[in-house]
């Protein structure tokens, strides 16, 4: 194994005595796509901060390279960053901002012009070279600040939400010019998001936070189809959680659980072990729950149609269960045609007894 | 609609006499500076630059501009540096305590100037810095540095903080993130700071006579010409200072209203 660019180890920020990053162990490698994302508040941006060098760990040690970076001015590290609000220089014009970086490094002016304009190329703004920042749309400020950042060639670059401030098209066409960017450089991305779709669409791995604590960390697909716990599941969205408690352990990694909705068999996931008794927060995807009118399969429950809502070519279809229970079943539109539901219609919710996981870390 | 016509022209002559009201004296004065009368009255006697002839044939003045412009000059320097690195302490840091340290730099214009200039004599003859050219430059630092403060504050609140930031972040130390990032940014109020403080210093009447001792500013010399005769010579003396602070005012505030245009940095 390769060593990590980037360690952090153990590591704790406190603002007085608001815990905001408690016990950090991440270790990210070269040329890989990291986003740190969960809602605000939950340490993402102070982890960023204390890479760049804007907040210092009050515990536990950063290394980048191997090389402890922790008492490291900002200025002493190659850590550049992509702030949320861009911080562009507003009384220097495009090229200046650009040339800036190579400039405190003490670059002669001809060599980081030369060099500020290739990279002003290859983001498409070289013909906006002389303009003041005040005159540059959104994503044109956002390709500024990405040279900015890049003219240097640091081995890392970090993202602070670049993209929040850009409406949805904009947005995802920047999802791939930053995607793209970050495949020819082969650099590392570090990415800090509350956007789960953001997160997924670019990351190789994400780092889900919640309250200074690392929830999970995994690619897109594991953290999608196995979240560890109740709150990465409603985190990434369209999970169905039901708390029940283990009866019988069956074949495989089948196990029975019996919950107040009813008894249902579900699956452990690789390594954990549950002996009857054990209370389980088990997890159910939307898009696993099968509607119909006639019971046919032996996971289901009989609920009411309390609305839909549809989300381009999807349908959620909000459902309740006898005891106040709800579900989201989430179809593609023809699914939904075919079925015909209307507002209070009664049916089961059926699933296959592969689908419903058990949380591993509950 | 028009009732609104009406309060529109009652508004707008209520402005107009305002104007009347604080620029007469004003205008009286730089009238009868070019008027040929050794008093004023009316009509006019006829034109002409007599009296200005006169203060320009008066060592005694010449010696106060003089002194009045050593004096603006060293003020308007250190006052705008003092004000700009009170104002920076302000837009960079947080601490305990920073409300009063705000309120006290502050405090000094709000004190009576009657005051100021006897508590600067006090002090200063106490020190053994009384009665010359440097004791009137302390007493308008001390009197002038809030103003500097307030002008360039108001530049530095307008600034996001997290360009300081990002300065550091692409490789700029502090020094070099002052030098090509905050000073840069706060250029035109720091111009502006450096007339007013210039034009406050110029027309300090009161602190300057009790601790300037024989050297007189160009106020004192007015004053003192005053209680030996009434001679429009002051008149002449009045335009000129007037002109001057007026055009040191109103060049600082073109400053700061200007649109900030990229420099070369």
């Amino acid at each position: 194994m390769t060593q990590p660019l980037v360690v952090f180890d153990n590591v704790v920020k406190h603002f007085g005595s608001f815990q905001a990053v408690e016990c950090m162990n991440l270790e990210i490698y070269k040329g890989e796509f990291v986003a740190i994302m969960g809602s605000s508040g939950c340490g993402k941006t102070t982890t960023l901060r204390m890479l760049a060098g804007l907040e210092k760990p009050s515990k536990g040690e950063i290394r980048l390279n191997g090389e402890r970076i922790n008492d490291l001015y900002s200025w002493e590290r190659e850590t550049p960053l992509v702030w949320q609000n861009l911080a562009l220089f507003p009384f220097l014009n495009v090229i200046e901002n650009v040339e800036f970086g190579l400039k405190m490094r003490g670059m002669a002016k001809a060599e980081r012009r030369k060099k500020a304009l290739l990279w002003l190329e290859r983001l498409g703004l070289e013909e906006f070279a002389e303009r003041d920042i005040s005159q540059l749309s959104g994503g044109q400020k956002q390709r500024v600040a990405l040279a900015r950042s890049l003219v240097t060639e640091p081995p890392i670059l970090l993202l602070d939400e670049p993209l929040s401030a850009l409406d949805a098209n904009l947005s995802v066409r920047m999802q791939s010019v930053l995607t793209g960017l970050q495949k020819d450089l082969g650099i590392t991305f570090v990415y800090v998001t509350h956007s789960q779709s953001e997160a997924f669409a670019m990351a190789d791995r994400v780092v889900i936070m919640s309250r200074g604590r690392v929830e999970q960390i995994g690619s897109p697909q594991e953290v999608f189809r196995e979240p560890h716990n109740r709150f990465v599941a409603e985190f990434v969205g369209g999970k169905n959680i039901l708390v029940g408690t283990v009866t019988a352990l069956g074949d495989a990694s089948l196990v029975r659980v019996s919950s107040e909705h009813g008894e249902f068999q579900a699956r452990l996931p690789d390594g954990k072990t549950v002996v009857p008794g054990d209370r389980v927060t088990v997890c159910l995807s939307a898009e696993h729950v099968d509607l119909s009118v006639q019971a046919s399969r032996p996971n289901r429950l009989a609920c009411t149609v309390v609305g839909e809502e549809f989300i381009g070519s999807m349908v959620n279809i909000h459902l309740e269960a006898k005891d106040g229970l709800e579900l989201q079943v989430q179809k593609m539109h023809a699914d939904y045609d075919q079925l015909g539901i209307r507002s209070g219609q009664q049916l089961f919710a059926e699933w296959d007894a592969e689908s419903a996981l058990i949380l591993r870390g509950e | 609609m028009n009732e609104h016509r009406l309060i529109n022209l009652l508004l707008r002559g209520y402005v107009v006499l305002v104007f009347i009201f604080i620029f007469t004296p004003i205008a009286g004065s730089f009238v009868f500076s070019f008027n040929v009368d050794r008093f004023p009255s009316l009509p006019l006697g006829g034109f002409s630059l007599r009296w200005y002839e006169a203060i320009a044939a008066d060592p005694a003045v010449w010696e106060a501009f003089r002194n009045s412009l050593v004096v603006g000059l060293v003020v308007s320097l250190v006052s705008t540096l003092l004000g700009f690195t009170a104002a920076y302490t302000d837009f960079r840091y947080h601490f305990f305590g920073k409300s009063i340290y705000m309120a006290l730099a502050l405090l000094p214009p709000t004190i009576p100037v009657v005051i100021m200039g006897l508590a600067m004599l006090a002090f200063l003859s106490r020190v053994g810095l009384s009665g010359d050219l440097h004791s009137v430059v302390i007493s308008h630092i001390v009197m002038c540095a809030p103003f500097a403060m307030a002008v360039i504050r108001m530049r530095l609140a307008q600034m996001d903080p997290n360009i300081e930031a990002a300065a550091w972040n692409l490789g700029a130390s502090q020094w070099k993130a002052m030098r090509y990032v905050i000073l840069p940014f706060a250029a035109p109020s720091v111009f502006a700071a450096l007339l007013v403080t210039m034009a406050v210093s110029f027309d300090e009447f009161a602190v300057a006579w009790f601790v300037s001792g024989l050297n007189e500013t160009v106020p004192v010399r007015i004053l003192n010409t005053l209680q030996g005769q009434v001679s429009p010579t002051i008149n002449a003396i009045g335009t000129i200072v007037f002109i001057t602070t007026m055009t040191l005012v109103v060049v600082a505030q073109l400053l700061l209203m200007r649109r900030q245009k990229p420099m070369d940095a």
